[in-house]
């Protein structure tokens, strides 16, 4: 009994876990940047990393945001501020898997592959990734605490504007 | 057409569209001959290439891959701390010896032949030197002391390594002349350096747009809403446009920051935007540092490496080239060995800024894709380069919107490429 009881959470949390990477990707590539702060929690870690930084332990990142309102910034620049030529991103996340708990908290990870479209280009691979992620459920809604997505790309192929 | 014309003449009879360097013809930042020819007379020319920090090999045997032209070369630290840089291929069969970024060992070996080489180049070992059982072998005459890995001349200043491939280049020093060594030498002033990490991304543009950019600090105020909007840079700013006057071809851009209320001279920028405010101010948090007042100091040398402060962010920005419209853009971010844990957390907020997903840098590298589109389409036409004059004499003191600079590297760079050697 208790063991299907687990089972059945285990499943639930697992959906829970891949809607949420669902909809994360979707709120990116519908491009609806606005809604993508509402995916961490308040004090969150955000940071985009490049493998080889992760590998040696070097501590700078591609992107870093220490705080929601860190990713808030991040929006209003990519909506305001930046100039880049437009596109379309497509994200494929796969391997969506618990890891483990800790302080409450689902240890998570995926893989992730990201398309970028330019409006008169055919379109390209811009980045191969694993992200090493942590959730936070909270009132029954899951959000990212932690998100770091590990770059196996070294040399880009063009800029990272949009989130990952 | 024009455009077929251009690209059937032999690169020494094309005509530049003007006397002075005021133009230049948009051919330079796509043709192919004159690409090779770049890579001939200025990247294996007597100029040096930025090759790695010596913090980056800190041990006796201790190797790192890195680029001069498009020649991969090693660069190693010898048992007596020295530093070598060989060029990565082996003498026999013309292997790539090492593919590692980076390894330690107490010598290279080539894994096809093994062919063995010390950390200075020189061949150390061949097999089957002598044959197997008395038979065959290499001739009596062989000779491993000819066949080390081509070694390249090295300077270190103060951590920051240079390398060339041509002896006639002068000393570091000489090279940059007083007035740029002395910037250099502020920001690798002789403390031990660590690196805080790496970017690397490719930009599908000619690589002349980036040193150009560099030296170009009509651009920012511009551009770069982001600077503008959060008050870090602005064209009325306190500043220098520093030249060497020998070449005209390195340059210093430094600028002191002012109270951000005063606008004054701003008018123009339509850009200026007031109306943002960062709701996590950590990225742009800074503290004095240096013993003076610049807040931001950009040295750029010839031909395409640029090592910038921007308050405590301190990086690296190296252009690798990739044919002639494309090249990396490798950017290694790093502090001092002393740094304290808060010093070493602000350098690394502040690399938000920069880098292949920088909220200010990518504007640039946007924009150089934005150049390749409409040059490679047009290489007839040129580009007009008059901001400040037509000259390549410095900019006068206090002017911050000088194209000066550009056109100085276009002087130095005709007489590289193009004056009878």
């Amino acid at each position: 009994m208790t063991e299907t009881m687990t089972e059945r959470t285990d499943v639930a949390v697992h959906l829970m876990v891949h809607d949420l990477y669902t909809r994360y990707a979707e709120c990116i590539c519908d491009d609806e940047l606005e809604e993508w702060p509402g995916f961490f929690v308040e004090e969150c870690l955000y940071r985009i990393v490049p493998r080889i930084n992760h590998d040696r332990g070097l501590p700078v990142s591609l992107v870093l945001a220490e705080s929601r309102g860190g990713i808030v910034d991040r929006m209003t620049a990519i909506r305001n501020t930046m100039v880049f030529a437009p596109r379309y991103m497509s994200h494929a996340v796969t391997s969506i898997r618990v890891t483990g708990v800790r302080d409450g908290d689902l240890l998570t990870r995926s893989m992730l592959t990201v398309h970028q479209t330019m409006n008169d280009q055919p379109t390209e691979l811009l980045l191969a990734a694993r992200t090493f992620d942590r959730v936070r459920i909270e009132d029954g809604v899951p959000r990212f605490a932690e998100r770091v997505v590990v770059c196996d790309t070294e040399s880009l192929p063009s800029t990272i504007i949009y989130p990952l | 057409m024009l455009t077929e014309s251009i690209r059937n003449t032999d690169l020494d009879a094309r005509p530049w569209p003007s006397r002075d360097n005021s133009r230049v013809p948009n051919w330079v930042y796509s043709d192919p001959e004159n690409y090779r020819r770049e890579l001939d007379r200025i990247f294996y020319g007597p100029f040096w290439s930025f090759v790695g920090l010596a913090c980056e090999i800190p041990e006796p045997g201790d190797h790192m891959r890195a680029v001069v032209g498009e020649k991969s070369v090693l660069v190693t630290r010898a048992a007596d701390g020295g530093i070598n840089a060989v060029l990565n291929i082996c003498s026999h069969r013309g292997l790539e010896v090492c593919r590692d970024k980076f390894g330690n060992g107490k010598e290279l070996m080539c894994p096809y032949h093994q062919w063995t080489y010390d950390l200075g180049g020189d061949l150390i070992g061949v097999p089957f030197r002598r044959g197997v059982k008395g038979k065959g072998g290499y001739p009596k005459d062989f000779d491993p002391s000819r066949h080390g890995l081509r070694r390249l001349r090295v300077e270190n200043v103060n951590g920051a390594l240079f390398a060339t491939f041509d002896e006639r280049a002068p000393s570091m020093r000489d090279y940059l002349g007083e007035k740029i060594w002395e910037r250099l030498t502020r920001v690798f002033d002789g403390r031990d350096l660590e690196v805080l990490g790496y970017h690397r991304q490719r930009v599908r543009a000619n690589w002349k747009l980036y040193p150009e950019n560099m030296k170009d600090s009509y651009h920012a105020s511009l551009l770069h809403v982001f600077l503008i909007s959060f008050g870090l840079y602005r064209i009325d700013q306190d500043g220098e446009l520093l030249q060497d006057p020998e070449t005209k071809a390195h340059n210093v851009v430094s600028s002191i920051r002012n109270d951000v209320k005063d606008v004054a001279g701003t008018e123009e920028m339509r850009s200026l935007r007031h109306d943002f405010e960062l709701n996590d101010m950590r990225p742009l948090a800074s503290v004095k540092e240096y013993d003076d007042d610049v807040t931001i100091q950009i040295v750029t040398m010839f031909p395409a490496f640029t090592v910038q402060q921007q308050n405590n962010l301190l990086q690296c920005r190296n252009v690798i080239v990739k044919g002639p419209e494309e090249f990396e853009l490798v950017w290694t971010f790093f502090g001092y060995a002393d740094d304290d844990p808060d010093l070493r957390q602000r350098r690394v907020r502040m690399a938000n800024l920069v880098g292949a997903a920088g909220l200010i840098s990518i504007d640039d590298t946007e924009v150089f894709e934005f150049s390749r589109a409409g040059m490679t389409a047009n290489p007839d036409r040129a580009c007009v380069v008059e901001l400040g004059g037509r000259g390549i004499e410095p900019p006068v003191a206090g002017d911050m919107v000088s194209e000066g600079p550009i056109r100085g590297f276009y002087d130095f760079y005709r007489r590289v490429m193009y004056d009878r050697p």
